[in-house]
């Protein structure tokens, strides 16, 4: 058992930014039938604590592969580079621009007093928002793949603001609908 | 339990490999408990298992969660269920209702409902909640524990023997010290836990859904004092909870204080001028009307010569808003999970309050289908705990069933301002293990008080407090310098160990998180001192016997490791080695002397390490190995 194996060998997949989702959850649950703590359930008190060890560290790399965030942080550090979030600086004017406009048009919907219309505007809204990101994780695996990592890290940084922004219009759902 | 009977050096090695073990399912809940057990020889078709819910004497399966205690004379009684419940009119203040809800609960916690316990309770110095009763102060742990022994008898008369094992469900939305206090219960009672299971994957597993190849199921679980609702996808045996939430102070009981409202306003009655025997019967009353309106469309209750009528209309006005909470629970589980409603493929109903036709039909309306009612609502759970019990015990190694549960609250630590940074969000699959450093605040600091926090709100305040310790003997350094790693823990019972290390002078403190409202384990074995007439030799004889299970377990599993694979993955010493070893443990074992068998444990535990990793190794190799893309995609 080895607690530094690589998350994507571990998986048995490809070292690759696109993971196949559909085959990772498939070999995460080939691995917990075998690891989790069920199966020793009956077995000595040692072997029932590795299990949990083991099973919880199957369990981070699944989660870490699954997040592109979490997976594209995981693959700079692979490669040495350490994401500080304090150094890393954004001075892409026209994304903070654009971070602002979001921000706005939000803070538009929910001031609105037609339901549906609301509605419609957030789910455009958050079309908008997913396409950047998607534009974002593009531009990540290029220059992963082209050694870039300064540009790279800067493009985490980004996937963090938009990824936010995605989940500040899911928590505004919650509040418009309930 | 049974004295373990170990065989000679060399004469059958597995003794137990043919016999089946006794295992039972135990639903402990708000309002009943129950207890199933799973039947059937040891084949590898799953079919051969029936599984059957276990009755006392007079064909009851229902177990009314109440407890009683009473003096007759001098004499103290204990009574539970039906006993306890036909006669708690006459003895309100020894009669315990609902403890479930004060389960690992601080006295603030459950303050605002306070006026929905005909007993009365006070918080103990440790912050544990206990109620005055005849017999003196009873925590909710002791009561939860008298219940489980009556359950558990039950599983030993039909069983034949002493239990090898139980599963005992939990709701999915319990935190920590819930889940802790009920674990402290079952070894009050002195039941050895395989597995604390959500009820809702247990309700999943009961209908049989994992024979299904995949998709999405939705646990719709209103009991006597929780809710819960759940979404798990399931594929190929394989059971993962998507997303938990609910409510762990919305149930039932709400419905009948809610129409006993009612009936109070109706009647110009004043609910705090009631004397607890009357509220005792008002309730009751509401509860028969609630459940005479399931198959009549009025019912007229009578009250100190007045009568009066309630209408399935007015009912329904009474619990909606009721409903209505459980629904806007149900969403939110959907946004967490990411999934929209259409998704979902099969809705089951669990708990008795789901029989109510009102929320069927409220919550058939929201997904869009019938829900799920074929099995009984009431033993559902236990059925699905009976089930895992039987596989976690080791009655059926060729299972594919597997559980995958999730955190249900959210886990962090207390940083400066009074804030709270979450180290493990919630609906993260467990086990989890999860590391996050900080650092110290002030030049030279030595300390730091670690505070860890469960909820998922910003202030420290808002969230439950689980636990605080100290790690002290931080060399001096400027603020900030210092490099202190805080790793968590949870196990698949969905228990929080925590321990801090400081990286650069490696000094360490770890504890399990005994809850401020939970018990210690110096508590709990008073708690079992005094429940014993013989207490000291009887816990030298309990610990004796807890070590030869422990060390019949090394002897089986660490032999059958080495048939296996020893000889390849071993040298010639090393193998010697651990046999020799083994031959050792079983010698100790048939002495008395408890300490001797954990120390030669934990040094087999040490010795075998390094062969258990090289295993592991192996076993991921063939875990994956031979899986070609195809194959993978078509699974």
């Amino acid at each position: 058992m080895n607690f530094t194996q690589n998350y994507f060998d571990l998986f048995n997949v490809p070292s690759h930014f696109y993971v196949d989702k559909n085959i990772l959850s498939v070999h995460y649950r080939d691995l917990q039938k075998q690891f989790h703590p069920d199966k020793s359930a009956n077995k000595p008190a040692n072997e029932q604590r590795m299990a949990v060890q083991f099973s919880g560290y199957i369990n981070t790399a699944y989660d870490t592969l699954r997040s592109s965030v979490l997976r594209a942080e995981y693959m700079l550090s692979c490669e040495g580079e350490v994401i500080d979030e304090q150094s890393v600086t954004i001075s892409d004017g026209q994304f903070l621009f654009l971070q602002l406009e979001w921000r706005e048009s939000l803070g538009d919907i929910l001031s609105l007093d037609d339901n549906d219309h609301a509605e419609s505007q957030l789910d455009k809204l958050h079309n908008t928002v997913k396409k950047a990101f998607s534009e974002l994780e593009n531009s990540f695996n290029l220059q992963y793949t082209q050694r870039c990592f300064v540009d790279a890290k800067t493009t985490i940084a980004k996937m963090q603001f938009v990824e936010k922004m995605l989940k500040e219009i899911d928590a505004a759902e919650s509040t418009l609908f309930d | 339990m049974a004295l373990l009977q170990i065989s000679e050096p060399g004469q059958s090695p597995e003794p137990h490999q043919n016999e089946k073990k006794r295992a039972v399912g135990i639903d402990l809940g708000t309002s009943n408990s129950l207890v199933a057990t799973a039947h059937g020889s040891l084949s590898i078709d799953n079919s051969a298992t029936s599984i059957e819910v276990l009755s006392d004497e007079h064909g009851h399966t229902l177990l009314p969660s109440v407890v009683q205690y009473s003096l007759s004379g001098d004499q103290k009684l204990t009574t539970v269920g039906y006993l306890a419940k036909t006669t708690a009119g006459e003895d309100p203040l020894n009669t315990i209702f609902s403890a479930k809800r004060l389960m690992g609960r601080h006295s603030n916690d459950v303050q605002s409902d306070e006026g929905q316990f005909s007993y009365s309770f006070f918080q103990r110095e440790d912050g544990v909640i206990a109620i005055n009763t005849a017999h003196g102060p009873k925590t909710p742990v002791e009561v939860s524990a008298n219940i489980l022994s009556v359950l558990a008898e039950r599983g030993r008369h039909a069983l034949g023997g002493d239990l090898d094992g139980v599963v005992i469900t939990v709701p999915a939305y319990f935190d920590d010290a819930q889940r802790q206090a009920t674990k402290d219960a079952a070894k009050l009672a002195g039941l050895h836990v395989l597995r604390l299971l959500n009820e809702p994957t247990a309700a999943a597993v009961a209908y049989g859904l994992d024979k299904q190849d995949a998709g999405v199921i939705a646990i719709y679980d209103l009991g006597g004092g929780t809710f819960d609702i759940s979404l798990l996808r399931l594929s190929k045996g394989v059971f993962e909870v998507l997303a938990t939430g609910g409510d762990s102070t919305l149930g039932g009981d709400d419905f009948d204080y809610a129409i006993m409202q009612w009936i109070c306003s109706e009647l110009s009655l004043d609910i705090a001028d009631l004397s607890p025997k009357e509220e005792r019967q008002l309730l009751t009353l509401a509860c028969d009307a609630k459940e005479a309106l399931t198959d009549h469309e009025s019912y007229t209750a009578e009250y100190q010569q007045q009568s009066l009528t309630l209408t399935r209309g007015q009912l329904q006005d009474i619990i909606d808003p009721l409903i209505q909470v459980t629904l806007r629970a149900c969403k939110r589980v959907l946004r967490d999970a990411d999934l929209d409603k259409s998704v979902i493929d099969h809705v089951v109903m669990v708990g008795g309050s789901t029989r109510n036709l009102r929320v069927r039909e409220r919550v058939g309306e929201f997904f869009e289908q019938q829900p799920l009612v074929n099995i009984d609502p009431d033993k559902v759970v236990a059925v699905g705990a009976a089930i895992q019990a039987d596989i976690l015990v080791g009655n059926k190694p060729d299972s594919d069933l597997l559980l995958l549960d999730v955190l249900p609250l959210s886990l962090g630590l207390e940083t400066m301002g009074g804030l709270v940074e979450k180290v493990i969000n919630r609906n993260t699959t467990i086990p989890v293990v999860k590391a996050q450093e900080f650092t110290t605040f002030k030049d030279g600091q030595t300390a730091m008080s670690i505070h860890v926090l469960q909820g998922e709100r910003e202030l420290v305040s808002d969230c439950r407090s689980l636990a605080r310790f100290e790690l002290r003997g931080i060399p001096p350094m400027v603020a900030g310098a210092a490099h202190i790693r805080v790793t968590f823990q949870v196990d698949a019972d969905g228990l929080l160990s925590v321990s801090a290390m400081e990286k650069s002078s490696g000094i360490e403190t770890s504890i399990v998180v005994k809850p401020s409202y939970g018990l210690d384990d110096d508590s709990i074995a008073k708690m079992i001192t005094s429940s014993f007439e013989h207490a000291q030799s009887d816990i030298a004889l309990r610990a004796l016997r807890e070590q030869q299970v422990e060390a019949e377990r090394v002897i089986e599993s660490l032999r059958s490791a080495l048939a296996d694979n020893g000889k390849d993955l071993l040298s010639d010493n090393e193998y010697q080695g651990l046999n020799h070893r083994i031959d050792e443990l079983v010698l100790v074992c048939q002495q008395s002397d408890s300490q001797k068998i954990k120390q030669l444990i934990d040094k087999i535990g040490s010795e075998s390490e390094t062969f258990a990793a090289r295993r592991m190794d192996v076993s991921i190799k063939q875990a994956l190995s031979g899986k070609t893309l195809d194959d993978a995609m078509s699974t």
